[in-house]
């Protein structure tokens, strides 16, 4: 019995869940700041709530986009009854991070120590620290490029609804569709600069060479020719693995939104502990605290240490 | 010609040399074998291989018991033509501090009296590099501020490090690979390294280490991050336990802007080097002539 309570209390502190109301905008989870593009979410939540005769447990999966993770997320998306909505994430990199959430939650821990006096450790911030940086890496075996989120908010291909002889190619701001996209992206760049007009499904170069979705660096790389320059001899961006072997790296679109590719702001960790205040033994205190609790509890209050020591 | 030829009973050098005997018989005695092996444990640098063997045995068992989980002790020697070097660019650094703590949590710091072998400096940026004034507290909503610069500084593994030179018991040193390490063991815990290091890069144990066992890292390497008793000193060894098996640092695979940047200076095609090439690197206060191996630069 113990162990079942020690395990379902571990599984639960991954998960956090919450119901969404729409229209709502996804900002961070716990403390890794993960920034959703809201226009996927949006444009999600337009179809499975436009009453297309699905059932009320209406199910879908996108890929959203978080920039302080560096790797593809998958939402899933359920419709619950009572018009109620539930938004699971799952980080593909916090590989063992379920995560749900919805508007603006707090961040935990980080900023609420203004005295300097506690002591933060790596496991206030276990989702953080849970990445697998080998992923796909073998000793001696070949570098490896991470996978490019997809930013199409769950629509593929993109010729379902773009018919390239209905294209109009004419400059314009996008009001009917595509709206929530907000460009900011270079002083006077629209959407065919990139996507190719005639074949929607594709990016093109300023050849006119047509390209994959996957290889969107190298249309990165036409205007940012430093950075591209210093990305491929590994000084620009992240790169994880071997310094003497295979090494992992993330492509542009990892840590930069396309259409806003300023990095955005993060969360800071905690400050360090300030000399004054060093040596107070409060994490200590607050372990045999909790081992006493569990002592003294049955299984059930057994799981609550637990989830205050994820509070911490 | 001794007292006791003389027949004049004890000398006071008689005397003194059979109290030290009887003390040492029984402070022996009082020991158990390991405890004996090591208070007679030599310095890292000069146990021979099978002393290595042994000593290593003994603190994988003795880790083990203490924590409960298994626990490997490496003692991965430098490789050969290899010297390593580490770039940091400050106009990524946003000041997001999860270096410091992927640090702590891979090299096994106490959590509690707080260790951390990396400190994030916030600096005005219009006072420029500048150490003076830099603020290690800052704690707003979300970083980087604006007109704000973040100078994370470690161990800048000098070349000519003034730690080793002070360590009156030689219990630190510069490895082949450039990486500066303490024997732990050997420490007495003096200090003088401390106030030598321009960095602030070293840190003493003042207290007992608070270190929960369910978050050991139990891949340690002797130089490294195995568990430290109080009354040591430690210091940022450039994840020794990950680099000597060929492995990025923690920090440099933690940070979320891929500010952090590492490699072999020996090696022409290594990152390290390509940095050196074509970016203008500093380090910090080189009119020390301490030569760190640890250069910053600005790539935007």
């Amino acid at each position: 019995v113990a162990t079942i309570v020690s395990v379902t209390s571990k599984i639960l502190r991954q998960i956090e869940m919450r119901i969404v109301f729409p229209p709502f905008e996804v900002d961070h989870n716990r403390l890794a700041t993960y920034t959703f593009a809201p226009q996927n979410l949006v444009h999600f939540w337009s179809r499975i709530g436009s009453g297309d005769g699905r059932a009320a447990r209406t199910r879908g999966t996108l890929d959203a986009w978080h920039d302080a993770c560096t790797s593809p997320s998958t939402m899933s998306v359920s419709r619950l009854r009572l018009g109620l909505h539930l938004v699971l994430g799952f980080c593909a990199s916090v590989s063992l991070g379920i995560f749900a959430y919805a508007g603006s939650s707090g961040p935990e821990g980080a900023a609420q120590d203004v005295t300097g006096a506690k002591p933060h450790g790596p496991a206030d911030f276990r989702s953080l620290f849970m990445f697998n940086p080998l992923k796909g890496l073998k000793k001696g075996g070949g570098d490896v490029y991470a996978q490019q989120p997809s930013i199409s908010g769950g629509y593929w291909p993109c010729s379902e609804c773009h018919n390239p002889k209905k294209e109009n190619l004419t400059r314009r701001v996008l009001v009917k569709d595509h709206d929530r996209i907000e460009l900011h992206h270079g002083e006077d760049l629209w959407c065919l600069d990139c996507h190719s007009g005639n074949n929607m499904d594709r990016l093109h170069l300023a050849s006119g060479e047509l390209i994959e979705f996957e290889d969107a660096s190298r249309l990165c790389g036409q205007c940012h020719g430093a950075p591209y320059k210093d990305w491929q001899a590994g000084a620009h961006g992240q790169r994880t693995g071997y310094w003497d072997g295979p090494k992992r790296t993330l492509v542009c679109l990892n840590c930069h939104w396309p259409h806003s590719p300023r990095f955005k702001q993060l969360e800071p960790l905690p400050p360090p502990v300030r000399p004054e205040f060093l040596g107070l033994g409060l994490l200590r205190e607050a372990a045999a605290e909790r081992e006493r609790l569990a002592g003294e509890g049955s299984a059930e209050e057994g799981a609550k240490p637990e989830a205050e020591r994820s509070k911490e | 010609m001794s007292g006791a030829e003389r027949g004049e009973g004890l000398t006071r050098r008689e005397a003194l040399a059979a109290g030290g005997a009887t003390l040492a018989a029984l402070f022996l005695s009082a020991c158990s074998g390991e405890g004996l092996e090591a208070f007679f444990q030599k310095r890292f640098n000069e146990l021979s291989l099978d002393d290595v063997r042994r000593v290593i045995d003994r603190l994988q068992r003795t880790y083990t018991q203490r924590f409960g989980k298994a626990v490997t002790v490496a003692d991965t020697p430098a490789q050969d033509g290899v010297l390593f070097g580490y770039g940091l660019d400050l106009s990524h650094c946003i000041g997001c501090r999860r270096c410091a703590y992927a640090c702590v949590k891979e090299n096994n710091q106490s959590r509690d009296p707080q260790i951390q072998w990396i400190r994030v400096l916030r600096q005005r940026r219009d006072k420029g590099v500048s150490l003076e004034g830099a603020d290690p507290y800052y704690n707003p909503e979300k970083v980087p501020e604006e007109g704000f610069l973040y100078i994370p500084v470690q161990c800048q593994q000098c070349e000519n490090p003034p730690c080793t030179k002070v360590c009156p018991v030689g219990a630190t040193w510069k490895e082949r690979d450039g990486i500066v390490v303490v024997d732990y063991d050997w420490c007495i815990g003096c200090r003088c390294c401390v106030s030598a290091c321009p960095y602030g890069a070293r840190h003493m144990n003042w207290g007992d280490p608070y270190l929960p066992p369910e978050e050991l890292n139990a891949d340690t390497h002797y130089l490294g991050n195995r568990p430290r008793p109080r009354g040591v000193i430690e210091k940022c060894t450039f994840c020794i336990q990950r680099v000597r098996k060929g492995r990025y640092p923690a920090c440099v695979e933690i940070c979320p802007v891929g500010a952090r940047k590492f490699g072999n200076l020996l090696d022409p095609k290594s990152e390290i080097r390509y940095l050196l090439e074509h970016k203008r690197v500093f380090v910090l206060k080189a009119e020390l002539k301490t030569e760190p191996k640890f250069f910053y630069f600005f790539s935007a």
